[in-house]
């Protein structure tokens, strides 16, 4: 890296595990997260990669301050990142219709009016493939893939400068899915966002991202630019990550 | 409402609510006027049965009954209706900070809770009210008093479950305020339970006190309620007018049925 770029997040060493009671009374340990360390810079998309289970959410809710306790250190630089969660059908307020959903962060912005709220909601439905024929549903009324969007439009809308994404995109089918991506892309161009985006699918990560983390059993086992990591990748869950994608 | 019949698109529901709805506005229209004046005696017409000029009957001093049923009803949902909104709603503000912050304060709180609960409400009630004597305040105070745990319980419930969803942290990253949070974010979604307690609430309350009136410590002998009547009424069974008993013991009957029906029917979707 040639100029210097602002850090906006730094992860030093963080730890932690889940302990489970047995029914005999023992408590049991299990680690979720070892020692991982990492930087993200302004205007990065960062991917984090690995298989179900290896502590990825676990790491997003770390950084995002949902995780009650854990060893080391995370730091931000800027302002606290938006998120897209994982599962969708627990993201949007089941009470709520998708408009409210959409406008309540507008409102806590206190940038705009009425009329503003409502013309910025609807060029974001249909950024992200929907309209306006959905401000009236509830969330149970929409399909997965639809639920994610709608999370996607939410953390955008807050107009953020770095966004914790957790499998956007992995609900989607690949036509919705490509125009995600692109829209994440242009949002990265045009503001200089970051991401942190979670994937398990190394083609997704290779369209978006410009460095990679992998995980596994919550170690990172390797770290590096997208390009290294698909054309010479050094750790063997690495290379079969990428050949699995191939 | 519309909604809500699409949601509970069951009998209980149907039925209760139509029941609650003739009952509450028959009541309600008795406020406004009755057949005879509840208190005006017509030496005329002494304890005779039901006919076309009175059609529950009259009492010993030739008091409409059927007018007098309106009356004491009315006063009997009144009595409900504050004890439901203030039980229910103590009850929910401190369901809601306590599962919402959880901490010390919800530990105590909730030892206090269990503690009250450990009592049948009703015994509670009974006692409290031999101690403060009878009067028509004195049993909203003292059923509401005895409502707050069981709503505080629930909703305590509901906020602690639910402030843990991810709609809710994903409010909090918005920079959404606490305050906001609960009542925007968290409150409609408690609903589903807030609701039938709500109505079962109204079943208690109208049972609670005609217990307690019909025992002698709830309304006082100058105030009238369903409760109060049913005691009155005991004379009459003797002296072979059971009627009188019968269509005010009837009339608490179709008020709790409504109420009890539109608690289980708002609790079972579909
Ligand atoms: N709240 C929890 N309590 C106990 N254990 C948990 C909890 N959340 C996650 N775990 C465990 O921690 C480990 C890591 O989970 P995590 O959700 O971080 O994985 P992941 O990498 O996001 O997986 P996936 O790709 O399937 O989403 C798993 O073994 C999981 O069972
Ligand atoms: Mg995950």
């Amino acid at each position: 890296m040639a100029e210097e770029k602002k850090k906006i997040l730094e992860v030093r060493n963080v730890s932690t595990s889940y302990t489970r009671k047995s029914p005999l009374g023992k408590t049991k340990i299990q680690h979720v997260l070892h020692d991982v360390s990492f930087d993200l810079y302004e205007g990065e998309a960062l991917g984090l990669v690995g298989e179900s289970g290896s502590g990825k959410t676990t790491l997003a809710r770390a950084i995002l301050g949902f995780l009650p306790k854990y060893e080391g250190t995370i730091t931000h630089y800027s302002e606290h990142p938006q998120v897209v969660f994982q599962d969708p059908y627990t993201a949007l307020n089941p009470a709520r219709t998708i408009e409210w959903i959409l406008e309540e962060p507008l409102k806590i912005l206190k940038k705009y009016n009425k009329e503003e709220r409502r013309a910025r909601i609807v060029d974001m439905l249909k950024r992200v493939g929907l309209d306006e024929s959905y401000l009236d549903r509830k969330p149970s009324q929409l399909s997965g893939g639809q639920r994610q969007r709608v999370s996607i439009a939410a953390a955008l809308l807050m107009e953020p400068r770095f966004i914790v994404a957790d499998e956007p995109v992995s609900a989607l089918d690949v036509t919705i899915q490509a125009q995600i991506l692109k829209l994440l892309a242009e949002m990265k161009e045009q503001f200089g966002l970051s991401y942190l985006f979670i994937s398990h699918d190394m083609n997704v990560v290779y369209q978006l991202c410009d460095r990679v983390i992998v995980m596994r059993k919550g170690n990172v086992v390797e770290e590096g630019e997208i390009d290294q990591i698909f054309e010479a990748p050094k750790h063997p869950y690495t290379r079969e990550l990428v050949e699995a994608s191939k | 409402m519309k909604k809500l019949f699409a949601k509970h698109n069951n009998w209980f529901f149907k039925v209760g609510l139509i029941l609650t709805v003739c009952m509450v506005g028959i009541v309600i229209i008795g406020q406004f006027w009755t057949p005879y004046d509840p208190n005006a005696m017509d030496a005329a017409a002494k304890a005779q049965g039901p006919s076309l000029k009175h059609l529950l009957g009259t009492d010993y001093f030739g008091r409409d009954i059927f007018s007098r049923i309106l009356e004491g009803a009315g006063a009997t949902l009144l009595i409900a209706f504050f004890v439901v909104l203030l039980g229910a709603g103590m009850g929910t503000l401190i369901g809601a900070l306590t599962g919402y912050f959880g901490g010390v304060v919800d530990e105590i709180l909730m030892r206090i809770c269990d503690a009250l609960t450990a009592f049948p409400s009703v015994l509670l009630a009974l006692i409290a009210l031999a101690i403060l004597g009878p009067g028509r305040l004195n049993v909203i105070g003292v059923l509401a008093l005895v409502f707050i745990p069981s709503f505080a319980r629930i909703v305590r419930a509901e906020f602690s479950r639910i402030k843990k969803l991810n709609y809710v942290s994903l409010a909090k990253l918005q920079g959404v305020g606490h305050l906001r949070i609960m009542l925007r974010h968290i409150l409609p979604n408690t609903l589903p339970v807030l609701l039938p307690a709500i109505s079962i609430g109204f079943n208690n309350a109208v049972l609670a006190e005609a217990s307690m009136s019909f025992l002698g410590v709830g309304v006082s002998a100058s105030e009238v309620s369903l409760g109060r009547m049913l005691s009155d009424s005991q004379n009459y069974i003797l002296r072979g007018m059971p009627w009188y008993a019968i269509f005010v013991g009837l009339t608490i009957a179709l008020l709790i049925l409504g109420f009890s029906l539109l608690g289980e029917g708002l609790q079972q979707e579909d």
